[in-house]
């Protein structure tokens, strides 16, 4: 059986943050980048900060976080999310 | 003992030998040089600034001298250098005023990493400081020269020194860089005002530096904290001068590009500009009158909470 493919942030020592009203600012210190996000995408990259998870499991954490629609299929949505977070340095796959 | 105590030969003497030690700010700079339009430039401009007596330790060294080689003959050139090590190619002698200034702009912001660095004027009046930033040819030393000659006090026209902990900007208060049409607009506001002589370069165009006012030399210890920032965009055809605040989020990532080493500082820059977006208010600000823009500046208004 194949294991569940989980993502874990790139950097050991965490992000840091910075919110303000309806965006948030990240610094990566792997990078050296910082980044906005909307509220969206700061639940689902701080979803990671607790240890490595899976795209459904980013999936419900943001529905509960952001207070959605047990049944929103956030999926597609969270597999961009973490294609962009990837491009950017930010998260890499966990080893299984 | 500053510049002015120097009579000319003094000065030509001091350049020509060990180098004039002249302080800007919290900098000390050892500089020499044998080109008649840069010590013309010193004496005009740098008139009120103190002399390190004790030439035990400068932070920079630099020299500007005339290129040698057959090719002099047919175009002067000339050399900048910080500690022996060329920082540029060869540029026409006719600049020389102008580089000396961007020389002395690029010793510290290469090389001073523990302040956060901005390309970027500041001004101070009544313990508030303002930071104008923009792109090139944004109107940033246009409206810093028009605030001076209404009385604001002049920290810096060039180069923003934050302190990443403290968020104070530490006054270098050398002359105010003007290009092209901001040249006969600063003239014209400013009558009284002393000016460098005038350079030209065929990327820039006409460049001149005005003199910084006696007091704000004098008060170059005296470090302010900021409380608004400006991205200016100087457009000519406006009349009122407009200005829209930018979310804190926008403006802190607007500032770090404008910045030579937010990168380097990695999380003290994130952290430093993090605590300025909750110290200072960031507006975008539009004007095509510098008139309209001090009035606009000056009213409560602007600077009321």
């Amino acid at each position: 059986m194949t294991p569940t493919l989980k993502w874990r942030l790139t950097s050991e020592s965490g992000l840091r943050w910075r919110h303000w009203a309806d965006r948030s600012l990240v610094f990566n210190p792997v990078s050296g980048d910082t980044h906005m996000l909307d509220i969206t995408a700061r639940t689902g990259l701080a979803s990671l900060e607790a240890g490595p998870k899976s795209g459904e499991e980013m999936c419900q954490h943001m529905l509960a976080e952001l207070g959605l629609d047990p049944g929103t299929d956030l999926r597609l949505y969270v597999a961009r999310l973490l294609g962009h977070f990837r491009e950017l340095g930010l998260v890499e796959k966990a080893p299984s | 003992m500053i510049l002015a105590d120097l009579n000319t030969p003094e000065l030509l003497d001091r350049l020509a030998g060990e180098g004039l030690w002249l302080r800007t700010g919290p900098f000390t700079f050892a500089i020499r040089t044998t080109i008649g339009s840069v010590a013309e430039g010193l004496r005009r401009l740098y008139a009120d600034f103190p002399l390190a007596e004790n030439k035990q330790f400068a932070d920079f060294h630099v020299a500007l001298l005339p290129k040698q080689g057959m090719r002099r003959w047919l175009v002067p050139t000339a050399t900048f250098s910080l500690d022996g090590l060329f920082s540029y190619d060869p540029f026409p002698l006719s600049l020389a005023p102008a580089f000396f200034e961007w020389g002395l702009n690029s010793c510290i912001s290469r090389n001073v990493h523990h302040l956060l660095t901005m390309h970027g004027a500041v001004v101070e009046r009544a313990g508030k400081a303002l930071i104008v930033l923009g792109d090139s040819g944004a109107g940033k030393s246009t409206l810093c020269a028009a605030l001076v000659a209404d009385g604001w006090r002049l920290l810096t026209d060039e180069l923003a020194l934050v302190d990443p902990h403290t968020l104070e900007i530490s006054p270098i208060a050398r002359p105010i860089s003007l290009k092209n049409r901001s040249i006969e607009l600063v003239r014209q506001l400013c009558p009284e005002a002393v000016f460098g002589l005038e350079s030209y370069g065929q990327r820039k165009g006409r460049i001149v530096h005005m003199k910084p006012p006696r007091e704000s030399v004098l008060r170059a210890k005296e470090k302010a904290l900021p409380t608004r920032i400006l991205f200016v965009d100087f457009q000519p055809t406006q009349a009122d001068t407009v200005w829209t605040e930018i979310d804190p989020a926008e403006a802190h990532l607007r500032v770090a590009q404008q910045s030579f080493n937010y990168g380097l500082l990695g999380e003290a820059g994130f952290d430093a500009i993090s605590r300025l977006m909750v110290q200072a208010r960031c507006y975008d600000f539009s004007y095509g009158n510098l008139p309209s823009a001090l009035s606009a500046l000056a009213s409560d208004a602007f600077f009321g909470e």
